[in-house]
């Protein structure tokens, strides 16, 4: 069976079920509105970033389905990123932040946490100003400030 | 785009992936940097922090962020748990919501809600605990009153406490009312618990209605509606006798078989750990009832203790009840001698006519005796000694049996020993399951000698059986069992196949085997294989065989002689681009080839650990020789050695 999937520029795609319920909202939007061949309108998410997001679901149609468990919520390794994934991941920043935040719209847990993976290792080894200046961000610390937080916290620092 | 633009749940799911070492010089990047890190860095509190007090204080501070707390108290001199307390902040007052006056919230100091615990089924508030998960372990005489912490940890989703306890020299240190818990107070006061997991401690009754003490009357009764009115006013008084109801009442509800008291409450718990404590002082279907959102339980039974409050649950009648009130179970755990029964038999049908008289019997649980047509004294069959009884009568036409949890996903039963190869042989009935551990943790076994069919012990060619029979299997762990070659080597007749193995220039014969259905699936694997000879024949069979398991991750060999033709196979396993630990080789030969130690070490990217456990002297040595050709391609680290405790 086939789905429509609409993005915001009014693209439309057509994938197979089992690849588009890879996302829990679509799967729930489709247990809703019933057997229906109306497209499903993704108002937030472009069709560059949908493209790449079918992508993935493609290629991840067969794995088994995560469970969720609320309770536990690990800390997650970066280290373990599979080799398809590291290559599909190589993408500009714009478009890494991109696929995250539509994996986060369209509730794809294993797209966000490569995602969230890869930017992990983006920040792998850096000093604070290089992180801010890879990501863009103003310091908005005063030098006492950030003297006072380093030290309440050095107990972190040699682990 | 800017990393502004991702939402704040988002960019704590980032940090949450950054490594330890890595979050330290994330903390001075920004302010909301800053506090998602504080928030990493003080979201698990464990034991270690409680030692150092400069650090505890740091912790104490940002209380606020702290959502897994794991304790282990070792000794019994340092409990730990004033600490507890300070991290719980059990001194501040509570803040508690009463019925019936929904938006005005009345302050009550943690006194008066100790005394109001035993009539008041505390309702959940916020008092700005956002705790997810505690693990509390140790000796207890001091843990603050359950009820006075309770309150406290409205928020948890994981609740494990094993208390321990104290050697009998120091009686004098008081008991406490935590030994006597009343689990419905810890249910109804944790509403997003998940997990339970309460081993060593004494339970109260579970308060139940008369109807549903009624209710369970008539359950005891079912499968007796086809004996005539006689008989069962006979069963009625019998019954009667050991519930807490008249015979009256007792007759009465025998007349509507139907009736079930369904409990009004049911309770969110998906996970429940428990010992053979729980099967004394609790019903258990009072308790169970109320759990049908129950996916997991595991039961602990400590071996060779009698805990001194007469015979345990009957299995069968545990499993029972399991059956009919949690539908949803996928996880069945039990360690210690506990007998698992997987299937139960249908209950006694029509057939089983007749004039049955009862007599009462005085021991708690125990059903009356029946008498079958010919006068010979049958057990029901809701009782272990009733299904025993029946079955050697081989009788299997009017008893057939039926898998009792049908979703079953994991079986994990190591050094359980209770499971024969007949269980074995019936596994494929379970449509989902996917992972089993049956490992013997010995080669000693204390087996239950049951004068009973069911004594097949399980054989390394029950292993092979499983992984030959079920398609979708994840995660074996039979460590303990030896696969032979006459298990696993393919009786079609057919010729052997040819093939191109790296150690030799020439194609070589390979022996035929029973394939693997499992193999596109299995994921882990701990098994061990025995072959006569060092032939490549079979040997190299076996590693084509492990090589076609593209999704395996661990590997483990115990007591294999298959590691001694490692060179004619290593070929065929270093296309498992996913491997990530091999554990355990012969412990008496770990590492037989080097160049094949090589081989793997560079091209399993996937590879993190090879592990060995092993005394042995000859071993060490070459343990040393391993370790430089791994110095030598850059992988010391893949080497971990640990000691045999077999």
């Amino acid at each position: 069976m086939t789905i429509t999937l609409t993005s915001l520029d009014n693209l439309e795609f057509k994938v197979d079920k089992d690849v588009a319920e890879r996302s829990v909202l679509i799967k729930n939007m489709i247990e809703d509105v019933g057997e229906s061949d109306s497209p499903i309108p993704l108002p937030n998410v472009t069709s560059a970033v949908l493209k790449k997001v079918i992508e993935y679901c493609e290629h991840h149609r067969h794995d088994p389905v995560p469970v969720q468990d609320e309770s536990d919520d690990p800390r997650k390794r970066s280290n373990d990123i599979e080799e398809w994934d590291m290559k599909f991941m190589q993408v500009d920043q714009e478009m890494l932040f991109e696929i995250i935040l539509a994996a986060n719209y369209l509730d794809i847990k294993p797209l966000l946490d490569v995602g969230c993976k890869t930017v992990a290792n983006i920040i792998k080894g850096k000093t604070p100003e290089e992180i801010r200046k890879v990501f863009n961000i103003v310091n908005d610390f005063t030098p006492e400030e950030e003297a006072q937080i380093r030290k309440e916290n050095e107990w972190a620092e040699d682990r | 785009m800017s990393i502004q633009r991702l939402p704040v749940e988002v960019l704590g799911h980032v940090i949450r992936c950054v490594a330890y070492n890595d979050l330290f010089r994330c903390l001075t990047v920004c302010r909301l940097w800053s506090e998602l890190v504080q928030a990493q860095l003080y979201r698990c509190c464990v034991s270690a922090v409680l030692d150092h007090p400069q650090l505890f204080e740091k912790f104490i501070r940002n209380r606020h962020h702290v959502r897994h707390i794991t304790l282990q108290t070792i000794s019994t001199f340092d409990s730990k748990m004033d600490q507890l307390t300070q991290l719980l902040d059990l001194s501040r007052p509570v803040k508690q919501i009463q019925s019936g006056n929904a938006g005005a919230a009345v302050e009550v100091s943690a006194q008066s809600v100790i005394t109001a615990a035993s009539t008041l089924s505390l309702q959940p508030q916020d008092n700005g605990s956002a705790i997810k998960s505690m693990l509390v372990e140790g000796y207890f005489y001091d843990f603050p009153s359950l009820y006075e912490f309770l309150p406290r940890v409205a928020s948890l989703t994981r609740l494990e406490i094993s208390f321990v306890k104290p050697f009998s020299n120091l009686e004098q240190i008081p008991a406490t009312d935590v030994e006597h818990l009343q689990l419905k107070t810890i249910l109804d006061s944790l509403p997003n618990l998940q997990h339970l997991s309460l081993l060593g401690f004494q339970f109260q009754q579970w308060p139940t209605s008369p109807e549903e003490q009624e209710s369970e009357l008539v359950r005891k009764c079912a499968g007796f509606d086809h004996l005539n009115t006689h008989s069962q006013k006979a069963i009625a008084n019998s019954i009667a006798t050991t519930a807490v109801v008249s015979p009256a009442v007792a007759g009465q509800s025998l007349g509507v078989y139907k009736h079930e008291y369904i409990p009004r409450e049911s309770y969110k718990l998906k996970s429940l750990r428990h010992d053979d404590t729980l099967l004394h002082g609790v019903s258990i279907e009072a308790l169970l009832s109320r759990l049908p959102n129950l996916e997991q339980i595991y039961v602990t039974t400590p071996s060779g203790t009698s805990s001194g409050h007469g015979a345990r649950m009957d299995p069968l009648q545990y499993t029972r009840i399991l059956q009919r009130n949690c539908p949803k179970i996928k996880d069945f755990k039990a360690s210690g001698p506990w007998r698992i029964c997987l299937f139960v038999p249908k209950l006694i049908p029509a057939r089983q006519e007749g004039h049955i008289t009862a007599s009462t019997t005085k021991t708690w649980g125990k059903m009356s005796t029946y008498y079958g047509p010919s006068g010979v004294p049958i057990e029901p069959l809701n009782t272990w000694a009733g299904y025993k009884d029946l079955v050697e009568k081989e009788d299997d036409s009017i008893y057939p049996e039926v898998p009792a949890l049908p979703l079953l996903e994991c079986l994990e039963c190591p050094g359980n020993d209770t499971l024969s190869s007949e269980d074995v042989g019936q596994f494929h009935r379970f449509k989902n399951l996917v992972e089993i551990d049956i490992s013997r943790l010995s080669s000693y076994t204390l087996r239950e000698t049951l004068p009973y069919r069911h004594t097949t012990p399980i054989t390394g060619k029950d292993v092979q059986r499983i992984l030959e029979d079920i398609p979708r299997l994840r995660v074996l762990t039979a460590s303990g069992f030896v696969i032979s070659w006459e298990d696993i080597e393919s009786d079609d007749g057919e010729e052997d196949e040819i093939s191109q193995v790296a150690s030799s220039d020439r194609p070589v014969k390979v022996a035929r085997i029973r394939r693997w259905s499992c193999e596109k699936t299995l994921e882990a694997l701990s098994i061990g294989f025995r072959l006569p000879s060092c032939s490549i024949r079979q040997n190299r069979a076996i590693w084509e065989q492990i090589g076609r398991c593209k999704r395996l991750e661990f590997l483990g060999l115990y007591g294999s002689s298959l590691v001694m033709s490692l060179e004619h196979g290593v070929d065929a396993i270093l296309e498992l681009q996913r491997l990530e630990e091999i554990r355990n080789w012969n412990s008496l030969f770990p590492f037989p080839n080097l160049p094949a130690l090589e081989a793997l070490a560079t091209r399993c990217r996937a590879l993190k650990s090879i592990r060995i456990e092993t005394v042995n002297s000859r071993a060490v040595r070459q343990c040393r020789e391993a370790k430089e050709v791994l110095e030598r391609v850059g992988r010391r680290e893949l080497w971990k050695v640990g000691v045999d405790i077999n």
